[in-house]
C-alpha cells in the first residue's frame, strides 16, 4: 500500500509532465472511442437501410442461387412465409421472385431485372416505396401496376400512367410478354436502382414466367438486429425439412454492402494503430524521463535496503496509475463526444454529393455515432496494458541501477 | 551560431530526442503510407468507371447521357470533325453505338448493355483487354465477336466459342435479334461491368439496330484524367449546339465530388494524428526548457534577449521537426513504393466495394500524389512550431535572477 501512495506522490512530483501526457493518453482515448462510436453508428444506419431494400437481414434461397443467380432455382414457398413470420423477432418476410427481362417501351429498350413482390408487405419495409403516395403503389399481386426506376421510366421515355411491354423467357422456353402499367415512381439517389428498378405484383411476374406460387428468395427483415443469430437458427431449423433450401445472413447475400463496412472499417483501424503508437512512445518517452531524472534517487533507496524489484513495481504502478487515469479520464471525455455526437450527429450536407452511394446504399449525409460501451470498456483496457507494455523499458532500467552508480548520477 | 546551439541543445538529452523523434517520424511515415493506399483507392474507382467504361471525354448529342435516347445517334466521322490532330493530349478516340437488350443461351437470358465498337479503337479509350481471363479481344477478323464479363459468362454458363442470341429493339421499330459468337471474357472485378457488358463490332451492332453509319457516342481518353474538364471546357465552343462533349466528373458527378471531399478527410485525418504527436513534442520541450532554467538564467544575465531565447528554442523544435520530416518523407516513400510496387491482395478477404459510381478493388495498392506529401510535411512544421512557441515562451520570460537561482 506505502508502494502506491509512493507511485502516487511520484506521478504528481512534476504536474506539468504529468498532466500533459494524461491529456495526450485521455485526447487519444476519446478521439477513438468517438470515431469507432461514430461508424458504428453510421454502420448500423448502413445495414439497416440496406437490409430493407435489399436481401433483409436473413435471406433464403435455394442452392446456390446467390451465387449462380441460376433462374431455375425457385421454390414453392407454402406455409413458409407465415411460418417464419411466426418466429419471435421477425418483423416482415418478402417473397421474391427476380425475372431477367427486357422492357420496352414504343421508342426504347432495356435489360432489367424484373422484381415480382407481395406489394403490401413490401411496401411496410421497402425504404424505396416508403416514398410513393398512397395510389402510387401496385394494387394486387396480379395486377399490370408496376413500380419503376425514375432514369429508367426517362430512359423508355413514358410517364406514370402509361404502358410498357416486358419479354422474358417463360418456362417453356419461349419468350413471352406481357403489358403492364407505371404505378408508382421510385427515386432512390443510386444510379444502378433508378435505372433498372421494376417492381411488379409476384403473380404477375409469375404468369410472365410460368412459376406461379414460386420464389427466388425470402427476405427476412428483423424488428432487432442484434438478434440476427438466435432468428437465423430457427429459421434453418424451420427449413431443415427440404436440404436444398438454406438461409443466409445479409453479410453473405449482400457482400458489397459488408465489404464496403469491413475496408471502411479496416482503414480507420490503421488510423487507430498509428495514434495508439504514438501515445505509447509518448509514454514511454515520459517514463523514462522521470526514471532518469530519479536515478541519484533510486541509488538512495537501493542504498536503504530496497529490492530492486521493489523499484520496478514501483515504476510499474505509477504506469498503472497514469494508464488508469487516463483512461478513465478518456473514457468520459468519448462518452461525452459520443453523448454528442448521439445527439446532435456530425452533418455532412455540404461536404458530400447529396446521393452518395457507398456498398450499395445511400449515404446518409447527417452521421450519427451510436453507443458501443463494449468496445469502449476494450479500447480503454488496450491504453492500460499498453502503458504497462511502455513502462516496462523505464522499469527494468531503474531495476539495473546499482546503488554506487546511481547516486553517482546527476 | 544561434544554429549550432540549437543543434547541440537537442542531443543533450539523446534518449529524449531520439524517441520524440521516433514519434514524429512513425506518425509521418504512416501517415504517408496510409494517405497513398487512399489514393490508391481512389485511383482504382476513378479507373473502373473510367478506364473500363466512360473514358474520359465523351462525345454525345446534348442530354444523350440523361436519357440514352435510342435515336440520338451521330454520324460515325463526327469525332474527325471536330477533334483535330493538334488536340495531343487526346491519346484514344473510340466511336460507340449502345444497345439494352437481353442475352440468352438456351434456358437462361440475361439483361446486358452491348457496345458496338471499332476493336482497334476501343483498346485506346478502355483497357479492357488488359483484363481478359479468357479468349481474345474481338478483332475484326470475326464479324460477330463479343468480348464479355465473367460474371455474365458465369450466370449464362458461356465459355469462347459458345454462340448467344442478342435480343433488342431496333431503330425501325421491330424487335432485332442476332448471333453473337464469345471470343473472350474479361474480369475487371466491377460487378455492374462483369455483369452487363458486352462489346460486339460496331458495324454488327449498326445492323442489329437497323443504325447503318450511325453512333452514339465518342469515348476519348487524355494522358492525364485530371485535366479532362478543361479539355472539355475548351473544345466545347467548337462544336455545334446539339453535340456536347462531358468529362467524367460531368458523367460522374458524385465522384468527381467525392474525390473533391477527399481533399477535406485528408485534413481530417492529418490534423487527428498531428494532435497527439503534437502533445508529445510539447511535452518534450517542456522538460528540456524546465532543466535549462538556470542556464538561461544564465544566458540572459550575459546580455541574450527574450527573443533569442525564444528563437533558440524554436529552433530547436525546427530541427527536431526537419530531421523527423527528412526520415518521416523518405521511410513513408519508400512504403508507399512498395505498396505501389507490391502492394496487398485482399481478394480472399473482401470482394470489390461499390463507391459513390465506381468500384474499389480488394487490393491495397498505393500511389504516389504529391499532396499525400506536402500537407503532412506542413502540417508537422506547423505542429513543431506550435508544440515549441508554449516552452519557448516560457523561456524567454524567465527572470534571470531567479532563473539563475534555481537549481
Amino acid at each position: 500500500m506505502d508502494l502506491v501512495r509512493l507511485a502516487w506522490k511520484n506521478i504528481w512530483r512534476n504536474r506539468r509532465r504529468t498532466i500533459i501526457t494524461l491529456t495526450a493518453i485521455a485526447f487519444s482515448i476519446m478521439l477513438v472511442q468517438a470515431l469507432h462510436n461514430l461508424s458504428f453508428g453510421v454502420y448500423a444506419g448502413m445495414v439497416d437501410s440496406g437490409v430493407r431494400a435489399g436481401t433483409g437481414h436473413i435471406a433464403v434461397y435455394r442452392n446456390n442461387y446467390l451465387e449462380s443467380r441460376d433462374e431455375i432455382l425457385h421454390f414453392r414457398d407454402g406455409s413458409l412465409v407465415d411460418d417464419i413470420s411466426q418466429i419471435n423477432g421477425v418483423e416482415q418476410v418478402l417473397p421474391r421472385l427476380y425475372i431477367p427481362a427486357l422492357a420496352q417501351s414504343s421508342r426504347e429498350s432495356r435489360g432489367v431485372l424484373l422484381i415480382g413482390v407481395d406489394p403490401d408487405r413490401e411496401r411496410l419495409v421497402n425504404p424505396f416505396l416508403k416514398t410513393l403516395p398512397a395510389d402510387g403503389m401496385i394494387r394486387s399481386a396480379d395486377s399490370r401496376d408496376a413500380v419503376i426506376g425514375v432514369r429508367l421510366l426517362e430512359e423508355l421515355q413514358i410517364r406514370p400512367g402509361q404502358k410498357f411491354v416486358v419479354t422474358a423467357q417463360h418456362e417453356d422456353g419461349s419468350l413471352h410478354s406481357e403489358l403492364l402499367r407505371v404505378r408508382g415512381v421510385v427515386n432512390s439517389g443510386m444510379k444502378d436502382v433508378d435505372s433498372s428498378l421494376i417492381l411488379v405484383g409476384r403473380g404477375r411476374a409469375a404468369q410472365l414466367t410460368g412459376k406461379s406460387e414460386m420464389v427466388h428468395e425470402l427476405a427476412v427483415i428483423l424488428a432487432d438486429a442484434g438478434r440476427e443469430t438466435e432468428v437465423h437458427r430457427q429459421i434453418a431449423a424451420k427449413l431443415s425439412k427440404d436440404q436444398d433450401i438454406l438461409a443466409v445472413s445479409w453479410e453473405e447475400a449482400m457482400p458489397n454492402l459488408a465489404n464496403a463496412i469491413k475496408l471502411d472499417y479496416a482503414s480507420q483501424k490503421f488510423i487507430f494503430m498509428i495514434i495508439l503508437l504514438i501515445v505509447a512512445i509518448g509514454v514511454v518517452n515520459t517514463l523514462l524521463m522521470s526514471v532518469m531524472e530519479r536515478m541519484r534517487e533510486f541509488g538512495v533507496i537501493l542504498a536503504l535496503g530496497s529490492k530492486p524489484m521493489t523499484l520496478r513495481c514501483m515504476i510499474m504502478l505509477e504506469a498503472i496509475i497514469l494508464g488508469l487515469l487516463a483512461a478513465a479520464i478518456g473514457t468520459v471525455l468519448g462518452s461525452l463526444a459520443t453523448w454528442y455526437l448521439v445527439a446532435v450527429g456530425v452533418d455532412l450536407a455540404d461536404l458530400v454529393p447529396e446521393t452518395l452511394e457507398f456498398g450499395g446504399v445511400v449515404f446518409d449525409p447527417v452521421m450519427r455515432a451510436s453507443w458501443d460501451p463494449v468496445w469502449m470498456f476494450r479500447i480503454a483496457v488496450y491504453v492500460v496494458c499498453l502503458t504497462l507494455l511502455a513502462a516496462a523499458y523505464p522499469a527494468i532500467k531503474a531495476g539495473r541501477t546499482t546503488p554506487v552508480e546511481g547516486m553517482r548520477h546527476h | 551560431m544561434l544554429l549550432t546551439l540549437a543543434f547541440r541543445n537537442l542531443w543533450r538529452n539523446r534518449r529524449r530526442t531520439l524517441l520524440t523523434l521516433s514519434a514524429m517520424v512513425v506518425s509521418a511515415a504512416l501517415l504517408i503510407l496510409a494517405l497513398g493506399v487512399f489514393s490508391g483507392m481512389f485511383r482504382d474507382m476513378l479507373a473502373s468507371a473510367t478506364e473500363q467504361y466512360y473514358g474520359h471525354l465523351v462525345l454525345a448529342q446534348t442530354e444523350y447521357h440523361e436519357r440514352r435516347d435510342l435515336f440520338a445517334h451521330l454520324d460515325e466521322e463526327v469525332a474527325s470533325r471536330y477533334i483535330t490532330a493538334e488536340e495531343t493530349e487526346i491519346i484514344g478516340i473510340s466511336p460507340r453505338l449502345r444497345s439494352f437488350g437481353l442475352i440468352s443461351l438456351a434456358e437462361t437470358s440475361q439483361p446486358v448493355e452491348v457496345l458496338g465498337v471499332i476493336p482497334e479503337r476501343e483498346k485506346q479509350v478502355t483497357s479492357l483487354q488488359t483484363k481478359l481471363i479468357a479468349g481474345d479481344y474481338p478483332s475484326d477478323a470475326v464479324s460477330n465477336g463479343a468480348l464479355i464479363g465473367q460474371g455474365l459468362a458465369r450466370k449464362l454458363k458461356v465459355s469462347t466459342g459458345d454462340e448467344m442470341v442478342f435480343v433488342t429493339q431496333a431503330a425501325d421499330g421491330s424487335i432485332g435479334n442476332d448471333l453473337l459468337i464469345v471470343t473472350g471474357i474479361f474480369a475487371t472485378g466491377d460487378s455492374r461491368h462483369d455483369n452487363n457488358l458486352v462489346l460486339a463490332p460496331l458495324q454488327w451492332v449498326q445492323q442489329v439496330m437497323v443504325l447503318p453509319g450511325r453512333i452514339h457516342e465518342v469515348a476519348m481518353t487524355l494522358a492525364d484524367p485530371m485535366l479532362a474538364s478543361l479539355a472539355a471546357d475548351r473544345l466545347n465552343p467548337r462544336l455545334p449546339g446539339d453535340v456536347e462533349i462531358l468529362d467524367w466528373g460531368d458523367l460522374l458527378p458524385e465522384m468527381r465530388e467525392v474525390i473533391a471531399a477527399y481533399d477535406v478527410s485528408r485534413m481530417i485525418i492529418v490534423s487527428i494524428l498531428y494532435m497527439a504527436t503534437g502533445l508529445g513534442i510539447l511535452n518534450t520541450f517542456f522538460m528540456s526548457v524546465m532543466e535549462r532554467t538556470r542556464e538561461f538564467g544564465i544566458l540572459m544575465a550575459q546580455g541574450m534577449r527574450p527573443w533569442t531565447i525564444r528563437g533558440l528554442v524554436l529552433l530547436e523544435t525546427c530541427i527536431l521537426g526537419g530531421i523527423a520530416l527528412a526520415i518521416g518523407l523518405t521511410c513513408g516513400a519508400l512504403m508507399t513504393l512498395y505498396m505501389q510496387q507490391v502492394g496487398i491482395d485482399l481478394a480472399g478477404y473482401i470482394t470489390p466495394v461499390t463507391y459513390a459510381g465506381g468500384t474499389i478493388l480488394p487490393r491495397l495498392h498505393a500511389v504516389f500524389e504529391a499532396g499525400n506529401f506536402y500537407v503532412p510535411a506542413g502540417m508537422l512544421l506547423l505542429v513543431s512550431l506550435i508544440a515549441g512557441f508554449l516552452p519557448a515562451n516560457r523561456a524567454a520570460r524567465l527572470d534571470p535572477v531567479q532563473a539563475v537561482r534555481e537549481v
